[in-house]
């Protein structure tokens, strides 16, 4: 291979990031730095955690041939709206917060049921939804606000002004117990990676380059450590980061090393084959969707417990970002493609866009046209990374 | 003959697509006024240089010449060909089953002024034309609700509304029934006392004896020879041997040690209808059965059913309202889902590697292992590594060329995917094996190869079922061959007794039998 | 096996609207029990001094006129390409602005500055839904994915047009345009939607364009294999959708006297679609009626209205839609209609039993 060749490989597999990258730097460059200070580093990750989690669950759906859920914010607002009534009767923390995660499971597995069973258009079905829920949600709160009192609710779940994990070390003008974290994932992650190497070459295997594994490892362990940094210099590791993290690892092994997510992939990526091989599509349709219902009242959770209350108006084009991101991040419009780890740099980088123009005071307007093209951009660059290919 | 006597010379058309050459350096002449036939077998390249000639693949996708009534002519699309007078009639029909007759007669050729439709008119001339090729029905009538027979006669309306003056008729008769058949090629007849100009592709050697002036021969994407009626030998031997005659060298490999036990598979009484057109009849009271350690052949020509007879017993994945038995070493298994399949030991190897075989934007490893993820799996969890040395095994056994397996399936040869829809299904391990044109569209090298697994397959005491068109292929490896046609098995043969010719035969005589029942 | 009468709608003439109208029938039934007097309908003057008609029923007719027209351009869309259009609401905001900010432009509103706001708002708003049409015919990404695009930020390109102060047009015209010109006493928007409708059925009735569109949106390759480009037809149907959008928004614009961002043609873009599928048109493309998506629009105003008399939360309308949107959907897919004539068959075989058992001997 040539080196341009080389080059070109590396840019077409790295785009996101690259594009993150760069894109940060232009957001520093304009804000003077601002947008890279331990406050903001912070809020880009507890403001969007709900972004985070909703774009993973809408990732499973777009992979099985790019139907996508447009209900979920609507659902995020129904099941906020239940458990935030359910705590305000008293029922206890955990029973209500199992009970928002089996709302949005059955909600899920409601609309997952017409999808998959009775074939009826993803897109009516969510959009049905979208209406069905909000209007419930309605119906249960009588247009009123509801507020969430439950503090250990509100900070395990990453709202309010204590949603930290506390500093077990007292560290005075810096979260020690975060930086600790920090280095001990990047350690993990190294060993790991070492490991796969290792045994991978003993077997004789395929294993890659060397040079872009430790290049790769590198970036990341320096992004990792920048991270950490920033936030042990604010209040440390939010609450909400905790939920994040758990998602994304839980589902980039689904996605990875399940035979589920093997499915997934190959539903998207050729459904008559996948038939063939003898696999029940409809099972997986029905997953993918079901799943969706789980982490949007996930999402619920996570939201009620930022915003300390329940509104009928929250969730509101929450799915807009899921959806964004999902793109943006490189999932195909036709399926079939697209990861965990992609998608979670498309919410980042529609996380650093959001408030980097916060912080440049764009006008609201400004920033939906930008998102529009942005989303614009990543479908076409899709489309025509697709036709090269063929 | 003089120029003005030929409304047709295509002079040295060669047309490839990547990695094939369909056409090479084909020369046809055609006569004014006669019926030209064109036959050969499936993908020898008939309906490329009918596509040719019509547009559908414009100017400038092709080198060589077309000369059409005495000028050189550049199609770039099909609205020019026809303009000149040449239409084609295509073999998958291209009317739209839910529009009336007369809208599908004259679309993209409407009645009235420019864009604004005079329906009186439209129907009237439909009615017209109708009455021409013999049919009663009206205009208003549904596509849908006329059957295939009457269809087809739509369409030679249709291509009379365009005024043709070179009318061509791509496999007008596959799906007919002997008395429509007759039917049609008498009109052709007709039309030639009027003054049309025919070709016809047609694999049915009686017909093409029956109506043509001229045949001409294609093999491999050349010419091979043209007869003349009146000056060469127009019977239907004659046809056969200028359509078939190639060697059979050594181009299969040996079978050492060929035992043969027990019944693998057995099927009986088998029916199955059209998904979509219910009263059509697609497999038609069909028994056979394969033994172990076999490798049996099914041959017939393209529409006879055999893809549809393997999807369908392959757990009903094609067809409704199927009916019939089948065994499994003995034991009586109902398939309604191709998971059942598998698990009872079948294995079906698409004829559509890439749309329906292979997930082209995945990597070898996982479209090795997607009909089996048990073997690599456990409880829902992925082991990526044996799924690597799997597909690595694979690789070596099948000498699949690629630089990785992690390599997606998308950016291999023909033959190299091939290769890896067979690793897929030879992982499954099954018992009996349903391969559709295992070979089609694959270099030579790599069929042998091919040919080898087959008989390494047989030997561990696996069954093997080829459905091929191409009959060299069909004679050199197979212990025996059913021959279907129309749906119906027509005639079965040991290795020892089956040549080219009783094949075709075989084909040929359900038209016969019909015949005879007329008589 | 399978004999005419499927129980599929569609395809049959007049037998797609049965549907429709039995549920019309229904609702305006349930209404005359409910409330005999909500069928009135009076003479009164308006606020200029002019005999107009009142009643509930000239409000349902007239109230869903921009509805019916961006239904009847959205049963094009999803005609052509099997897909919907869900930007037709922000794009509609977008052309409101443009022709408020055309008649701005100039000292004063006459008749041919509102004119040249109708012709640029129909050119640019074109330009828009075109956009659209280009990215699912040339680029072939999925309608809904691809009009997610504006569906997200179109409102904001209308406020960038506007400004966030709204200016007002106030000017007898535009009042005649947005409720009823001096003398007649029917609302215009009526005649709008009439039209409309007049103009699309004379089209597809005497020109090709309706096989055109039917074949694309049945089977693309048959209909390619006739010469029909259907990259041409598909970009034609966003065309078509463009100026319908176009006239909705200017008719909601003259409405308000103003373009009010937050309310003009919200949600438009599901009870759209529901209309097209109320209709008994397919969702997934090929034969269309347009009259039947007109029928459809009335249905849902009709049905919000009588929800609105009931005293029901608006939000909650929205859900009660939605719940009939499934309904529908649901009894329209292959997979019920399966089940269903399944089920037919056996009855009418048995009852042939029961007739044998009867007759026989």
């Amino acid at each position: 291979m040539t080196s341009k060749t080389k080059v070109l490989n590396f840019v077409q597999k790295y785009t996101m990031i690259i594009a993150l990258v760069l894109v940060t730097a232009f957001f520093a460059w304009r804000t003077n730095g601002k947008i890279l200070m331990p406050q903001n580093i912070t809020n880009i990750i507890s403001q969007n955690a709900y972004v985070f989690v909703l774009a993973t669950g809408m990732l499973m759906c777009i992979l099985t041939g790019g139907n996508i859920d447009l209900s979920v914010g609507s659902v995020v607002c129904f099941v906020g709206t239940v458990g935030a009534v359910m705590m305000d009767r008293d029922l206890n923390m955990w029973l209500a917060v199992l009970l928002m995660l089996v709302v949005g499971l059955l909600i899920g597995a409601w609309q997952a049921f017409w999808i998959a069973y009775v074939k009826v258009p993803p897109f009516i079905t969510t959009l049905a939804g979208m209406l069905i829920f909000r209007g419930l949600s309605n119906v249960v709160l009588q247009g009123k606000t509801m507020a969430v009192t439950n503090e250990k609710f509100v900070q395990i779940f990453g709202g309010g002004a204590n949603c930290y994990v506390p500093d077990f070390f007292g560290g005075e003008n810096i979260n020690i117990l975060c930086l600790v974290v920090g280095i001990l994932a990047c350690i993990i992650y190294l060993v790991i990676t070492t490991r796969n190497q290792i045994t991978r070459r003993k077997a004789n295997l395929e294993s890659g380059s060397l040079a872009a594994t430790v290049i790769k490892a590198v970036i990341i362990v320096a992004v990792v450590i920048f991270f950490t940094l920033r936030l042990a210099q604010y209040k440390g590791l939010p609450m909400a980061l905790i939920w994040v993290v758990a998602v994304i690892m839980i589902y980039s092994y689904v996605t990875s090393k399940t035979t589920v997510g093997r499915y997934l992939y190959a539903v998207g990526g050729n459904e008559t084959a996948t038939k063939l091989s003898g696999i029940d599509t409809r099972k997986i349709y029905f997953f993918a969707y079901t799943n969706m219902g789980l982490l949007a009242g996930l999402a619920g959770i996570l939201t009620i417990a930022r915003l300390t209350s329940a509104q009928p108006t929250y969730g509101q084009n929450y799915e807009m970002d899921a959806i964004g991101s999902c793109f943006i991040g490189g999932a195909s419009a036709y399926g079939g493609v697209g990861t965990v780890p992609g998608v979670i740099i498309g919410a980042l980088l529609m996380g650093v866009i959001n408030i980097g123009m916060s912080i440049m005071g764009v006008d609201a307007n400004y920033q939906k046209v930008v998102k529009g093209l942005v989303l614009l951009a990543a479908v076409i660059f899709d489309v025509v990374s697709k036709k090269k290919n063929s | 003959m003089s120029e003005s006597d030929n409304i047709l010379e295509m002079r040295g058309i060669t047309k490839e697509f990547p990695g094939v050459k369909a056409l090479d350096n084909v020369n046809f002449v055609v006569r004014r006024g006669s019926i030209h036939a064109l036959v050969g077998e499936n993908g020898a390249g008939k309906s490329t240089l009918m596509n040719v000639l019509s547009g559908l693949y414009p100017y400038g996708s092709y080198t060589g010449d077309i000369i059409y009534e005495g000028e050189v002519s550049k199609f770039y699309k099909i609205k020019d060909s026809e303009e000149k007078g040449i239409v084609i009639i295509h073999q998958e029909l291209a009317l739209v089953p839910y529009m009336t007759i007369g809208e599908n007669m004259f679309l993209g050729n409407e009645r009235g002024k420019k864009y604004a439709i005079d329906w009186d008119k439209t129907h009237a001339e439909a009615t017209k034309y109708l009455k021409i090729v013999g049919l009663t029905d009206s205009s208003k009538t549904l596509i849908k609700d006329i059957g295939v027979g009457k269809q087809q006669m739509v369409e030679i309306a249709k291509a009379l509304a365009k005024n043709a003056r070179l009318l061509i008729l791509d496999e007008p008769t596959s799906s007919l029934n002997e008395a429509d058949s007759k039917a049609l090629l008498d009109l052709l007849l007709e039309f030639k006392k009027q003054g049309l100009t025919s070709i016809i592709i047609s694999h049915k050697i009686n017909e093409v004896s029956y109506v043509a002036d001229d045949i001409t021969i294609i093999r491999d994407g050349k010419t091979i020879e043209t007869l003349v009626k009146g000056v060469d030998d127009l019977s239907e031997e004659r046809i056969i041997r200028g359509m078939v005659g190639r060697e059979i060298e050594d181009r299969f490999p040996k079978r050492y040690g060929v035992s043969i036990g027990e019944p693998a598979l057995e099927v009986e009484d088998w029916n199955v209808y059209h998904p979509i057109y219910a009263e059509k009849k697609v497999i038609d009271h069909v028994s056979f059965h394969v033994n172990k350690g076999e490798v049996v052949g099914f041959a017939g020509l393209m529409g006879a059913g055999r893809t549809e007879l393997a999807m369908s017993i392959f757990g009903r994945s094609y067809g409704r309202d199927i009916s019939g038995k089948i065994r499994i070493h003995g034991k009586e298994v109902t398939l309604h889902s191709p998971r059942q399949a598998i698990d009872a030991g079948l294995a079906y190897v698409t004829e559509d590697r890439k749309g329906s075989g292979l997930i082209l934007t995945n990597p070898i490893t996982i479209n090795t292992t997607l009909a089996n993820m048990k073997g690599v799996s456990n409880r829902g969890v992925i082991d990526r590594d044996k799924e690597l040395s799997v597909a690595e095994k694979y690789r070596q056994k099948l000498n699949t060329k690629t630089p990785s397996v992690r390599q997606n399936v998308g950016k291999l040869s023909g033959g190299n995917q091939q290769k890896v829809l067979l690793s897929k299904w030879m992982y499954a391990d099954p018992d009996i094996l349903i391969l559709d044109e295992p070979t089609r569209g694959i270099d030579v090298g790599a069929k042998y190869e091919i040919y080898c697994i087959i008989n390494d397959l047989v030997a561990e005491g696996k069954s093997v079922i080829m459905i091929s068109s191409e009959m060299p292929e069909v004679l050199g490896m197979c212990d025996r061959i059913y021959v279907l046609a129309e749906g119906r098995i027509v005639g079965e043969f040991g290795r020892e007794e089956a040549s080219q010719e009783k094949i075709m035969a075989s084909i040929l005589s359900v038209d016969l039998a019909e015949k005879e029942k007329e008589i | 096996m399978h004999d005419r009468k499927t129980l599929s709608r569609g395809n049959n003439g007049l037998g797609q609207l049965l549907i429709p109208l039995i549920a019309l029938a229904i609702l305006i039934l349930f209404n005359l029990f409910r409330d005999p007097g909500f069928y009135a309908i009076g003479i009164s003057v308006n606020n200029s001094g002019n005999k107009v008609l009142t009643g509930n029923i000239i409000s349902v007719i007239d109230s869903a006129s921009e509805l019916a027209i961006i239904a009847m351009g959205m049963t094009i869309v999803t005609a052509a390409t099997g897909g919907q259009d869900i930007s037709v609401g922000a794009v509609g905001t977008i052309a409101g602005s443009i022709f408020v900010k055309i008649l701005k432009g100039f000292a004063g509103i006459n008749i041919w500055t509102v004119l040249l706001g109708i012709l640029v708002c129909c050119i640019v708003t074109v330009l828009f839904t075109s956009f659209n049409g280009m990215l699912v015919s040339v680029f072939r990404i999925q309608p809904m994915i691809a009009t997610l695009i504006l569906f997200s930020c179109g409102r904001s390109i209308a406020y960038w047009i506007i400004g966030s102060a709204t200016p007002q047009i106030i000017s007898p015209i535009i009042s005649a345009m947005g409720m009823t010109i001096p003398g007649i006493p029917i609302p215009t928007p009526i005649f709008g939607v009439i039209l409309v409708a007049l103009v699309l059925v004379l089209l597809f009735r005497f020109t090709t364009l309706r096989l055109y569109t039917e074949s694309v949106g049945v089977n693309q390759g048959a209909a390619r294999l006739n010469g029909i480009n259907p990259v041409a037809i598909k970009m034609l149907s966003f065309v078509i959708l463009g100026i319908c959008v176009a006239i909705a928004g200017i008719i909601g614009t003259c409405r308000m006297g103003q373009v009010s961002l937050k309310t003009l043609l919200v949600d438009i873009e599901m009870d759209a679609i529901l209309a097209v599928a109320i209709g008994g048109n397919s969702l997934g493309g090929g034969r269309f009626r347009i009259g039947a998506s007109v029928l459809g629009a009335y249905i849902i105003q009709m049905l919000t209205t009588t929800l609105l008399a009931m005293r029901v939360d608006p939000v909650n309308i929205k859900a009660y839609k939605a719940v009939m949107i499934i309904i529908i959907v649901v009894a329209g897919s292959p997979v019920i209609k399966r089940k269903l004539s399944q089920l037919w068959n056996r009855l009418r075989a048995g009852r042939a039993k029961v007739a044998v058992q009867k007759g026989g001997r």
